[in-house]
């Protein structure tokens, strides 16, 4: 409440002197050209209109992210503690465009003089009548065609509308917004400059810049962290600092070569690997590159530079136990060979002799010893049969053939003829779809389909076996998919019978050790492929098996 | 069939006695006439083919047996040496071996081996085998037969 000057409603005119009203309007421009911030411009209009005035209340709006008005805290106010619900109700109250006063010239860009706001109760807050306040006048602060916000003065008078001090002030609104504009585009090139530094700066990758004599001129937080240095102790100092001893000779050779050259960046190393050195000595392995930008004339080279310790010694151990790994699958595969191979030696004693005591001695055996002669020569022919086949697997790593160009048509054609008498007995229908030419092991890719054209025949149904080969490039690699109408398998066992030694069927069933599709599995995989089996049981099977399309020799 | 009514003189190279016993039941079992020596390595081996020392009376073999794993000197060795010397170089030399390996048959034969056979397992074809030298030995070989 202002009791002393709501005595007076009606105030009077404010002026009519041009000079005074020049003399407002060059007090508002100057300090507007002088202000620090938009909110120093703001302060100083409002005081200076209050103080030409008398006005004992006035307050700035801008239009905040939301297109809404809302208040800048910037009051001039006639006592500090003048109108503490207006102010109050004030801070609280945002104006779209259209509502309030304020959002009405936010809406239009004209000013609003409402002489006497006592008969206006809708459209002005509820506390300034509340507390007196009789007449409003509010402009807008303009930014080029834009309303950057609007500035409201009220008074506890009722004020005649005066049309020269409007046009000043609508003039005072351009001056403030010019300001407005100059703090908002330097706002803006703070935060991006804060953002572009700041990132730059906590970039776990150390970015350095040296100048054209390769002194170095910025030195981030990544760099501090990965060189050991602090930036303050390498400022200024020669970039050699940063680079181990034996990869100092040429390297500002390579630098000013890279200055002359026509590329604005590239990355290093091409040469071989790009190492650092740390403040304690230590050199490490980093991905480089390097740019170059040319600033006031001068020349500036900067590097963005990444340790790859871990990843270096990653690939190392990684390449030490894949050596290891083949070194191991070697030594195993020469072990399975020399040990089928010995273990053939005595086997073929206890066979040669069994049959010799079988034949020369059947009619003074009983039946006993007869059977029992017969279940020592089964055991032994599948003692035989195992290591033929044990052999056979370690072969396929040990003992593959060269890699070369291979016409999977005629290696189908073989591994039927190989299979005719199973495929007459059965009555059984293969067909294929056309085949590629693969870069393959020729005599292992006739063992995979031999065995699995076998399988397929062998583990046939009632009905007669159809076989089919289809063959489609996926990619880069080969998909083949071999269907039959055969028995089928449980899906649960889909991983098992490519294991070797796996049977799913007793042996009087289905006769056969476990160890084809082993084989099978071993030769895709050393062709770069996969296998797997889709099936269900009485509805057939699919071998599904892959070949990369460009195989180097393994 | 004109065959010499003479046995076939047979020297087996072998140190497994088992393997050697087997020969001899392989010879009974194919009613090949024949006598077998045997030498159980390489040295002995070229001192019998060369009737050295205790070995001076005897004859010469008409076809040699020879497995390549031996004590002291090898099978590989033995049949180098034979068809290095002149006086030997004419004698058949069997390769007997329990080696299956391709490179092994090809080296075998690359050394002038007259027949590389796979010890069988089975006995019939072990039988087989000796037939196929002593129809080799008279000339009488029909065609592509035994193991």
């Amino acid at each position: 409440m202002n009791p002393p000057l709501a005595r007076d409603p009606v105030g009077p005119p404010v002026t009519e002197r041009p000079a005074e009203l020049i003399h407002l309007l060059q007090i508002v421009a100057v300090a507007a050209n002088e202000a620090g911030s938009a909110e120093e411009a703001l302060q100083t209009c409002l005081d200076a209109v209050c103080a030409h005035t008398g006005w004992p209340l006035a307050h700035a709006w801008l239009v905040g992210g939301d297109g809404c008005l809302a208040s800048t805290g910037i009051w001039h106010l006639a006592a500090p503690d003048a109108f503490p619900r207006f102010r109050e109700e004030t801070a609280r109250v945002r104006f779209a465009p259209g509502q309030g006063v304020p959002g009405r010239v936010l809406a239009s860009g004209v000013p609003e003089w409402l002489e006497d706001i006592s008969t206006r109760g809708d459209l002005v807050r509820q506390s300034a009548r509340d507390e007196g306040l009789r007449a409003g006048i509010a402009f807008p602060v303009r930014v080029g065609r834009e309303v950057a916000g609007v500035l409201e003065f009220l008074s506890d008078r009722v004020l005649p509308r005066d049309p020269a001090l409007l046009g000043v002030m609508e003039n005072l609104g351009t001056q403030v917004g010019r300001v407005v504009e100059r703090a908002r585009a330097q706002e803006a090139l703070r935060l991006s400059e804060a953002k572009f530094a700041g990132i730059i700066n906590i970039s776990s990758d150390a970015i350095v810049s040296v100048d054209e004599s390769q002194r170095i001129t910025f030195f981030n937080q990544g760099a501090e962290q990965t060189f050991g240095y602090t930036a303050e102790e390498v400022l200024d100092q020669p970039l050699e600092l940063l680079i181990p001893e034996r990869h100092r000779p040429g390297h500002a050779d390579r630098v000013w070569e890279f200055g002359t050259s026509a590329v604005a960046a590239r990355r290093m190393g091409e040469r071989g690997q790009i190492s650092g050195r740390r403040k304690n000595g230590e050199v490490f392995p980093a991905d480089a590159s390097i740019s170059k930008l040319e600033v006031g004339g001068k020349r500036i080279y900067t590097a963005v530079l990444r340790d790859v310790t871990d990843r270096v010694q990653a690939q190392e151990v990684l390449a030490r136990q894949a050596e290891e790994l083949a070194r191991s699958n070697a030594e195993l595969e020469q072990f399975a060979y020399v040990a089928s191979h010995d273990l053939q030696e005595p086997l073929r004693m206890v066979s040669s002799y069994t049959q010799l005591l079988a034949r020369r001695y059947r009619d003074r055996l009983d039946d006993d010893a007869r059977e029992f002669i017969g279940y020592a020569v089964d055991g032994v022919n599948r003692m035989q049969s195992l290591i033929a086949d044990l052999l056979a697997f370690s072969r396929v790593g040990s003992r593959g053939g060269a890699f070369e160009p291979v016409e999977l048509g005629g290696v189908l054609e073989r591994a039927l003829a190989n299979l005719e008498t199973a495929i007459e007995e059965s009555g059984a229908t293969v067909t294929a779809d056309p085949l590629p030419t693969v870069r393959a092991d020729r005599v292992q890719l006739g063992q995979l389909f031999q065995n699995l054209i076998g399988n397929a025949v062998k583990f046939r149904g009632d009905a007669a076996p159809r076989v089919h080969l289809s063959a489609e490039r996926r990619g880069g690699e080969w998909h083949f998919a071999l269907s039959d109408n055969g028995i089928g398998i449980e899906p649960e066992y889909a991983e098992r019978i490519f294991v070797i030694f796996q049977r799913l069927h007793g042996r009087t069933e289905y006769p056969g050790t476990g160890i084809g599709l082993a084989i099978c599995r071993k030769i895709v995989e050393r062709h770069g492929g996969r296998i797997w089996v889709e099936s269900r049981p009485g509805e057939g099977s699919t071998f599904h098996f892959t070949l990369a399309t460009r195989h180097e020799a393994a | 069939m004109s065959a010499p009514a003479r046995p076939m003189e047979i020297l087996l190279v072998e140190d497994n006695p088992g393997d050697v016993r087997l020969t001899r039941e392989a010879l009974k079992d194919g009613e090949v006439a024949s006598r077998l020596s045997v030498a159980p390595d390489g040295v002995e081996a070229l001192r019998f083919l060369r009737r050295e020392g205790p070995y001076a009376g005897t004859p010469r073999p008409d076809v040699v047996l020879l497995d390549l794993n031996l004590p002291r000197k090898d099978g590989w060795e033995v049949l180098e040496e034979v068809r290095r010397d002149p006086a030997l170089r004419e004698i058949p030399v069997v390769v007997l071996t329990s080696s299956d390996a391709e490179r092994d048959v090809a080296a075998a034969y690359a050394l002038q081996a007259s027949r590389y056979f796979t010890k069988p397992a089975d006995l019939d074809q072990f039988v087989a085998v000796v037939r196929w030298v002593e129809a080799f030995w008279r000339g009488t070989l029909g065609p592509e037969s035994g193991g």
